[in-house]
């Protein structure tokens, strides 16, 4: 069979056909996305208040897949935990009703202690100080990037959640609401993001400091305090409450490591309480009640 | 314009399935970036067009789900949905190996990308985790070969069963 005549287009001088032009469009593409994200960030940076309708609107609507995500993810591992996974039940039962006997005692000698001590408060004319209003809040989602340490909780503004409200967990200090919640969401800062601080002090001196978020292990570091202060491995850290978001007496974790530092402070790397991996419900504090001076 | 659609739901999926299901069974973030992988394959697939285009919607819903700088991983994921596109234009990337050693690459441009625009706008930024940037590269070319693999391969494997099966049906019925 004979191959008949190929038609080869032939393109005016001026036109560079459409392979050139379809790279000439996807360069314009990259450069114009690439110019409008560089915009985007410089819009962020120079203002520090960040683009927040743009922010809002898209953690607004990402959240509510991200819950639905999670509801259908926590309903399959529910039904799972209810009826296949019965087996050791019992044992865990058992054990638990041990615990629950255990903090029985401890509760009845907490009680004890806790009205001596408010018979001293007031003997002292000391200003009494509150348990804060918190809101539990399940954990939906983790950080899509590794550079930073942030949670999503499926409580927002609706809920009453607000911006640098504290998170805690019944083990110790969580982290905090960061940006503007979503209806039924809010994203909260974890301590152990190299991005978050929070006033501290050494419950054994009273010594005062900063505790940060840092890279390696253990994840947070005790920045300002002095030489001089007497510091031991094993130490508790809790809040001092003078960062206008964390309450006072909340516990971040226990000294692990403890230098000379080469300048006025110490190097001093803290152990956090909360293992932040693991959390599954947290407790946003929505008043600050127990930030109260103690002073007469 | 389905196909686009196609991918940057694809890739909406992934960071649901890294942040949600990530969390929720595996208790932390999971090593790879599964987004990356989905703007990558499309960009390989379709090219670079379509990787400029689902690196920034992705890159985005990633920053407004993040605690950083709304942007920045939108930037990166632009950048390498492009270069992805150009590199599977240009060399041939059917078989296992260049496959593997080209989402790798990209996992590289993407983490060069994201940190060294961090590090300009912090002076600091988050430092330079080669180890984690390697293992990282390392879990998302295995798992775009993959699924790169199944995604070529599947329909056809798929309806080739299905025609057998017919074949050995009747067969069975004679």
């Amino acid at each position: 069979v004979a191959a008949g005549p190929t038609h080869q287009p032939v393109y005016p001088p001026h036109d560079r056909g459409p392979v050139v032009e379809f790279q000439r469009r996807t360069g314009y593409l990259l450069a114009a996305v690439v110019l409008g994200h560089v915009l985007l960030i410089s819009a962020q940076v120079g203002s520090r208040g960040g683009v927040s309708v743009l922010e809002t609107v898209l953690f607004g609507g990402l959240s509510q897949a991200q819950v639905a995500a999670a509801r259908v993810v926590q309903g399959i591992t529910g039904a799972w935990g209810r009826y296949v996974a019965v087996r050791g039940l019992g044992q865990q039962a058992a054990a638990l009703r041990e615990a629950l006997d255990r903090q029985g005692v401890e509760l009845q000698h907490a009680r004890a202690q806790a009205r001596r001590a408010s018979e001293l408060e007031a003997l002292l004319h000391l200003q009494r100080t509150q348990l804060p209003g918190t809101l539990a809040a399940r954990v939906i989602a983790a950080d899509p990037t590794a550079a930073f340490r942030t949670i999503t909780v499926d409580r927002g503004h609706r809920d009453g959640v607000r911006r640098d409200m504290a998170v805690v967990a019944p083990a110790g200090v969580v982290g905090r609401v960061i940006d503007q919640p979503a209806a039924h969401a809010a994203k909260v800062q974890l301590l152990v993001d190299r991005n978050a601080g929070a006033g501290a002090l050494l419950e054994r001196t009273g010594d005062g400091g900063v505790v940060m978020g840092a890279d390696g292990d253990p994840p947070l570091r005790m920045e300002y305090v002095n030489n001089l202060a007497d510091v031991q491995v094993g130490d508790l850290v809790t809040t001092s409450g003078l960062d206008g978001i964390y309450p006072r007496g909340f516990v971040i974790g226990r000294v692990d490591r403890v230098e000379r530092g080469s300048g006025l402070y110490r190097e001093i790397r803290v152990r956090p309480r909360v293992d932040v991996s693991a959390l599954d419900v947290v407790l946003i504090v929505l008043d600050r009640a127990g930030t109260g001076d103690e002073s007469p | 314009m389905t196909r686009h659609l196609v991918v940057m739901g694809a890739g909406i999926a992934a960071l649901m399935l890294q942040t949600v299901v990530g969390h929720q069974l595996v208790g932390r973030v999971l090593a790879a970036d599964l987004v990356l992988v989905v703007v990558v394959a499309g960009a390989m697939m379709y090219g670079p067009a379509l990787g400029i285009v689902a690196g920034t919607v992705t890159g985005l819903a990633q920053d407004a789900l993040s605690g950083g700088v709304l942007g920045v991983a939108g930037l990166a994921k632009t950048v390498t949905g492009f270069a992805a596109g150009v590199a599977a234009t240009q060399f041939i990337v059917s078989a296992v190996l260049p496959r593997y050693v080209l989402f790798m690459v990209m996992t590289w441009l993407h983490g060069v990308c994201f940190l060294g625009v961090y590090a300009m706008i912090e002076g600091t930024g988050p430092g330079w985790p080669w180890r984690a940037l390697l293992v990282q590269g390392a879990v998302n070319a295995l798992i775009g070969v993959v699924v790169t693999g199944v995604v070529e391969r599947g329909p056809e494997a798929w309806r080739r069963r299905r025609y057998r099966s017919r074949g050995e049906a009747r067969r069975f019925h004679r």
